[in-house]
């Protein structure tokens, strides 16, 4: 494969993880809890999409924006009638990781029942890829580079340049002095979860459009999102984006690789060309986050 | 006439009680310090005072108002200013960003001009206002801590140990500073100190808290010339 052409694909696949890694890190980071029904709420606002664009006709940019929005009030509903509840009553870490796998699995069932088990395509024009250096590129695929990119700023914006962003960083550097500033946590974390499922609904409809959506997409992308962000230092959204980049090339990479010369001891045996299969994309997932958590703890950005 | 007023509080973790009918009372014209030995339940009444801690029973009054259940962020709006020990501080914000969070209820145009008071008054947070916290020299920190908790446009501030950390030189400016905050903002504050000395000379008064209970109260100079205390409190 052209160099070019696994630089696309990386990008591609680093730009999806990112924006699904962004709020888990997020959520981590300002609640303390892993949150595993993170994306199944990215499939579940992928369907959305899906419905408003198949099948109400609505234009796929405003059908993704329209299911963002409406995940992300999704995300607030449910910390109002949950975490917050939970908070307020000292609830461990264990006890919300656990509910949100609960809640996880509630949202996916719920996918099957409204859209069936049965996989989807959302209705995309075949159109014949554009050629940049070699490397063979989608108009789709250049939209969602375009669309993440987009978001990557809104999001640095977001944080350093808003009151909202602001206190955000505030709370995640010093809960009691946010509270000694009179800054309104709980409204904070509320949209908080806004943007974390709103991100988190824009990568996984990009996913969706790239392969396929069916209910199990949130289950299946949960590990490879899990490592891009404690590769990147769990809790640092800057370091999801990182290691939603690195966990891309690598993938990307190691797929490529022809490992044929290798086992063939220098030409001894022919055992022509040997390529892994792009079903061990998790297991390279974790060899990668094993190797970097050997090498530092904390993941790349991470703090001690 | 006092301004904040905390009457027979009980209060602790859990269900351990740390303070057992603890009394005080604070006025806007004076500077009062809490001493007493590690333990003694210093840091665990200020926070049940800022609203950290619920208090299982006993009255916060805050300028006549009952404040006793208010979380912590109502008590700020209300004029109860805290600068907690050594965490004081936002560490990934630029020193700009810590004081606009300091006025983070009040409207932009009040942020405004809280900062260039803020920055006319102490020219080195000016100076430093677009470097991150981390860069601050221990001093330049306490008075950012102060400054921030200045910016929530406070009646009284509590100090939780503002030397703490601090090289003795050091410590003496940043007692400086509270003195000058006070005079010039007219601000009441509150000290719980380990440096009881400095901080008691500085004082219009004190109180000595030992195993959650009043011990004694009087005029500073009374507590630092009184044997007894001296003895027990401030290491002879």
């Amino acid at each position: 494969m052209e160099i070019s052409q696994i630089i696309v694909n990386s990008l591609i696949r680093g730009a999806e993880l990112s924006l699904l890694a962004i709020g888990l890190t997020m959520v981590y980071d300002i609640l303390g809890f892993a949150n595993f029904a993170h994306t199944e709420f990215a499939a579940f606002g992928a369907f959305l999409g899906f419905t408003f664009n198949s099948l109400l006709g609505i234009n796929l940019l405003l059908s993704v924006v329209l299911a963002a929005l409406l995940t992300g009030l999704i995300g607030i509903l449910l910390d109002l009638s949950i975490f917050e509840k939970l908070r307020a009553r000292n609830a461990k870490t264990l006890t919300m990781m656990i509910i949100t796998m609960g809640m996880g699995i509630a949202i996916r069932n719920i996918s099957r029942l409204i859209w069936t088990s049965s996989t989807k395509n959302f209705p995309m024009p075949l159109l014949q890829p554009l050629k940049i250096l070699g490397a063979r590129i989608t108009r789709v695929q250049l939209g969602i580079l375009f669309i993440a990119a987009i978001s990557m700023v809104a999001f640095h914006l977001l944080l350093h340049h808003t009151k909202f962003g602001k206190a955000l960083r505030a709370i995640s550097d010093n809960k009691e002095l946010a509270r000694a500033s009179a800054i309104d946590s709980a409204k904070m974390v509320q949209w908080m979860w806004f943007v974390a499922y709103s991100y988190a609904v824009i990568g996984g409809t990009m996913l969706a459009i790239e392969h396929l959506l069916y209910p199990r997409l949130g289950f299946d992308i949960i590990i490879p999102v899990f490592c891009a962000a404690i590769l990147g230092g769990i809790g640092n959204p800057y370091g999801a984006v990182l290691g939603a980049l690195t966990l891309g090339f690598a993938e990307n990479v190691i797929i490529s690789l022809d490992f044929g010369p290798l086992f063939s001891l220098g030409g001894l045996f022919d055992v022509g060309s040997l390529q892994l299969s792009t079903g061990y994309k998790p297991a390279i997932s974790f060899m990668i986050l094993i190797l970097v958590l050997l090498i530092k703890p904390t993941g790349i950005l991470g703090e001690n | 006439m006092s301004l904040l007023e905390a009457n027979n509080i009980v209060s602790g973790y859990g269900r351990v009680d740390i303070l057992h009918q603890v009394s005080m009372k604070f006025g806007a014209d004076e500077i009062v310090t809490i001493i007493g030995p590690n333990g003694a339940g210093k840091s665990t009444f200020f926070k049940t005072v800022m609203g950290y801690l619920s208090p299982t029973d006993g009255s916060i009054l805050l300028a006549d108002e009952e404040v006793t259940y208010l979380p912590p962020d109502q008590k700020v709006k209300k004029g109860l200013g805290y600068v907690p020990q050594l965490d004081n501080v936002f560490p990934s914000l630029t020193v700009r960003e810590n004081l606009e969070m300091g006025g983070y209820s009040m409207d932009k145009e009040q942020v405004k001009e809280g900062l260039n008071y803020a920055y006319q008054k102490f020219p080195v947070l000016k100076e430093k206002k677009g470097d991150k916290v981390k860069t601050l020299s221990g001093g330049q920190r306490q008075m950012l801590a102060m400054v921030r908790a200045l910016m929530t446009n406070p009646l009284i501030i509590l100090m939780d140990e503002p030397s703490a950390g601090l090289a003795p030189k050091i410590a003496d400016e940043v007692f400086g500073l509270i003195e000058r905050i006070h005079v010039e903002e007219g601000i009441g504050v509150v000290i719980v100190e380990q440096d009881a000395h400095r901080s008691l000379s500085m004082s219009d008064r004190g109180y000595v808290l030992a195993m959650g209970q009043n011990q004694f109260s009087g005029s500073a100079h009374k507590i630092l010339h009184d044997d007894k205390i001296r003895e027990a409190y401030l290491g002879g």
